[in-house]
């Protein structure tokens, strides 16, 4: 009997425990909470703050998805930021990047957003027409800065005649090239007035058994979009226009580079970073579409490799797409303080030292025309350039379903699922559904 | 008489409360979630009312939808065809394994226990392994493929539609292979060695001992190692979206990667939702069979 009693206690014991384990897993689940946990950076910093605060203190919370590398310096300014507002404490956290979209998503529908995030610039205007990012329109004019910024940056941040968002980090495309492979073979290096037909050349002749003559994402994601639109945009088509010749044009070209093994058959389900890292950066392909970022991957992987870039070739134009950083605010709880953050980490200075930091460029014409950086960096100063005469991705609040029917649509013709005309017609009636 | 009723409240009360942990966490985690995705699914919710939590009630709109869609269909039948095509291999696979290994022979034991560690891996880490052995430019299989001379120049296995849908096939047997021998071998424990004794004193010989012992008597652990066989390997996710995430194009796209790409990804939530659906009723019905397979064979038995 005895021994009965002592089991049944033991297995509520047990119970107890199992409950008080399930209740903690649903709330935090219910939170959507990120598993990374808080910077350690952030948070010590905050303490000293909070040990000389007197009266009330504001602690907001902030959410970046840069890799840990480009955060230091963020994380500096948001120290920065609570010395000079010691009524304000900052609590951020990092989200992985492929993650921040869906934290996002998870945290509108339970109500567990953070004051401000950083998001890629191509879903502001998403979050803006969901109504989970906050109307700025009034902070932003009051500031009176954006006048000061790139056009098409500044473009991502607003929808429907108003602003939910500044851009924080800007970047573009270009074609790195390998500069070892083209002296090997004799070749002269691209230069920024190139054409598409001398493109076309110089990608089948660097293709050998030793190397690819070209690398780019063709992989099933906004990666993908990012990196075939833009030969879609220098044919004089855009993402409304693919079943125009030009958009034709520049998708066939692409299948023959792909067809012809001029590009590995494996870049349909390569993240940009895993195709520097596994073809360029090893010198086994002679050209990549690549952003300024990617200088990062390539120091990491192979220190010495010798490379330099170009501008797109030119078919009507040579443009590029804008890719990076917005700054949303995602509640207006403490708007104060949230655009006193925001407005801080936009300041000229700032925005400079970020993105000099980080291998990004500057949303702000500004910064860009006082740093020596972009203007005198061999591989910086060419981004610049195609920033310049980039254009703006979308904006579209539906731009996710457009750039899925375009991923839908390469990703047929390189696997041999449908001709060009076929898939470019599908999705240009579907996007004109989504319109 | 009054005691006694008291000690079978008492009893059945204890009873309850074993059964309470199990009866809330599954309330919680599992059939509100359930719950509130059908609640969902005939709503429109979307990009534009995400955010507002106005739901207004659309019936079976998005059910109409999401029928209509090529893609649909497409991953209904690319999610059957895989889920076939696992279990063909990973079962008999996974039978003769078990077989093997309840002979009793040296080693055996530890190589059983090796075998149990890719069931123990997770998930996407094995994606992620295969992903390498599957790559056309480094990949190790292609290099064993040329050097034996099967194939004279590299396969492209994830470009295309077939050969993706193979590889994921393949990575997937090797990960259910484990799970079905170590259910089955454990089966094979419990079959007495003397029935098969008799057996053999009355002249029957190995394939009789295997078709009318072992098989009949291994039929209720056949039957639910298919069957949750069938629901694991049915909504596949992790494995799909790191090898392929759905594509070349469509080819490899499942039901649950779908769901996933129309909530996540476009926003799309009572999509999303009316999808996850149809995976859960397709399981359902599975689990129904299964249920009235497992209560006939109890009812046979009485």
């Amino acid at each position: 009997m005895k021994k009965k009693r002592f089991l049944s206690l033991l297995l509520a014991g047990l119970m107890m425990v199992t409950l008080a384990g399930c209740g903690s897993a649903a709330s935090s689940g219910a939170q959507g909470e990120t598993p990374a946990k808080p910077d350690a950076q952030g948070e010590a910093s905050a303490e000293t703050v909070q040990g000389e605060a007197s009266g009330e203190q504001i602690t907001i919370e902030m959410w970046y998805h840069i890799s840990p590398d480009q955060a230091t310096v963020l994380l500096g300014m948001i120290d920065e930021f609570q010395n000079e507002h010691p009524d304000i404490k900052v609590e951020t956290q990092s989200v992985a990047f492929a993650e921040i979209k869906k934290q996002l998503s998870i945290g509108v529908a339970a109500n567990q957003l953070p004051d401000v995030t950083l998001c890629d610039t191509v879903d502001n205007v998403s979050f803006a027409a969901m109504g989970a990012a906050v109307d700025i329109t009034e902070e932003v004019e009051d500031w009176g800065e954006l006048e000061n910024y790139f056009e098409a940056p500044a473009q991502s941040a607003y929808y429907d005649g108003k602003y939910y968002g500044i851009p924080f980090y800007s970047n573009c495309l270009a074609i790195m090239y390998n500069k070892d492979i083209f002296d090997e073979m004799g070749l002269s290096y691209p230069t920024n007035d190139w054409t598409w037909d001398e493109f076309r050349e110089l990608v089948a002749q660097t293709a050998t058994d030793d190397h690819y003559g070209l690398t780019m994402s063709l992989i099933k994601s906004e990666e993908g979009t990012f990196n075939v639109l833009p030969f879609i945009c220098q044919a004089g088509a855009n993402w409304d226009s693919l079943d125009s010749d030009g958009a034709k044009e520049a998708l066939a070209m692409i299948n023959d580079f792909y067809q012809n093994g001029y590009m590995s058959k494996e870049l349909i389900s390569m993240t940009q970073a895993d195709m520097c890292a596994s073809l360029f950066a090893t010198g086994r392909s002679a050209m990549m579409v690549a952003g300024s970022w990617l200088t990062t991957n390539i120091q990491n992987e192979n220190p010495n490799l010798n490379y330099d870039v170009v501008l797109f070739p030119t078919n009507k134009d040579a443009t590029s797409l804008i890719g990076g950083g917005n700054i949303m605010m995602m509640k207006d709880d403490h708007k104060e303080a949230s655009w006193e953050l925001m407005k801080f980490l936009s300041s000229k200075e700032n925005s400079r030292a970020f993105c000099e930091d980080a291998g990004y460029i500057s949303p702000r014409e500004d910064s860009v025309a006082e740093s020596t950086l972009w203007a005198e960096n061999p591989i910086l100063s060419v981004y610049t350039e195609q920033l310049a005469i980039a254009k703006p991705r979308g904006p579209h609040p539906n731009w996710p379903e457009i750039s899925s029917a375009i991923q839908t649509a390469y990703q047929d013709v390189l696997s041999g699922t449908a001709t060009v005309e076929e898939a470019l017609t599908k999705a240009a009636a579907e996007i004109e559904e989504i319109k | 008489m009054k005691s006694k009723k008291g000690y079978f409240f008492k009893k059945k009360m204890v009873f309850y409360l074993f059964v309470l942990p199990g009866a809330v966490y599954m309330t919680l985690m599992i059939i509100l979630p359930i719950c509130s995705n059908i609640i969902m699914s005939f709503q429109d919710v979307n990009l534009m009312n995400f955010a507002s939590k106005e739901r207004n009630f659309v019936g079976l709109a998005m059910y109409q939808d999401i029928l209509r869609e090529d893609v649909t269909w497409v991953a209904v039948k690319n999610t059957l065809w895989f889920t076939f095509w696992c279990l063909v291999f990973q079962f008999p696979i996974g039978f003769a394994l078990a077989l093997l290994f309840s002979k009793e022979f040296k080693g055996s034991r530890f190589l059983r226990g090796i075998n149990v560690v890719a069931w123990m891996i997770p998930m996407v880490a094995v994606a992620g392994i295969f992903k390498y052995m599957f790559n056309s430019d480094i990949g190790i299989i292609n290099q064993i493929l040329m050097n034996l001379h099967i194939v004279d120049k590299p396969v492209e296995w994830l470009a295309h539609g077939n050969t993706a849908m193979a590889s994921i096939i393949v990575a997937n047997v090797w990960k259910g292979v484990p799970f079905n021998m170590i259910l089955l071998a454990t089966a094979l424990t419990t079959v007495p060695a003397d029935v098969y004794e008799s057996a053999s004193i009355d002249g029957a010989n190995r394939l009789h001992r295997f078709f009318y012992i072992t098989i009949p008597l291994l039929k209720p652990a056949i039957v639910s190692v298919l069957t949750l066989g069938f629901i694991y390997t049915f909504k596949v996710f992790d494995l799909v979206y790191v090898i392929t995430g759905g594509g070349p194009g469509s080819s490899t796209e499942m039901l649950s990667t779908l769901a996933y790409r129309y909530s996540f990804n476009e926003y799309n939530f009572s999509q999303g939702a009316a999808v996850a659906n149809v995976l859960f009723i397709l399981l359902m019905l599975v689990g129904l069979v299964y249920i009235k397979i497992v209560t006939k064979e109890d009812g046979g038995d009485r």
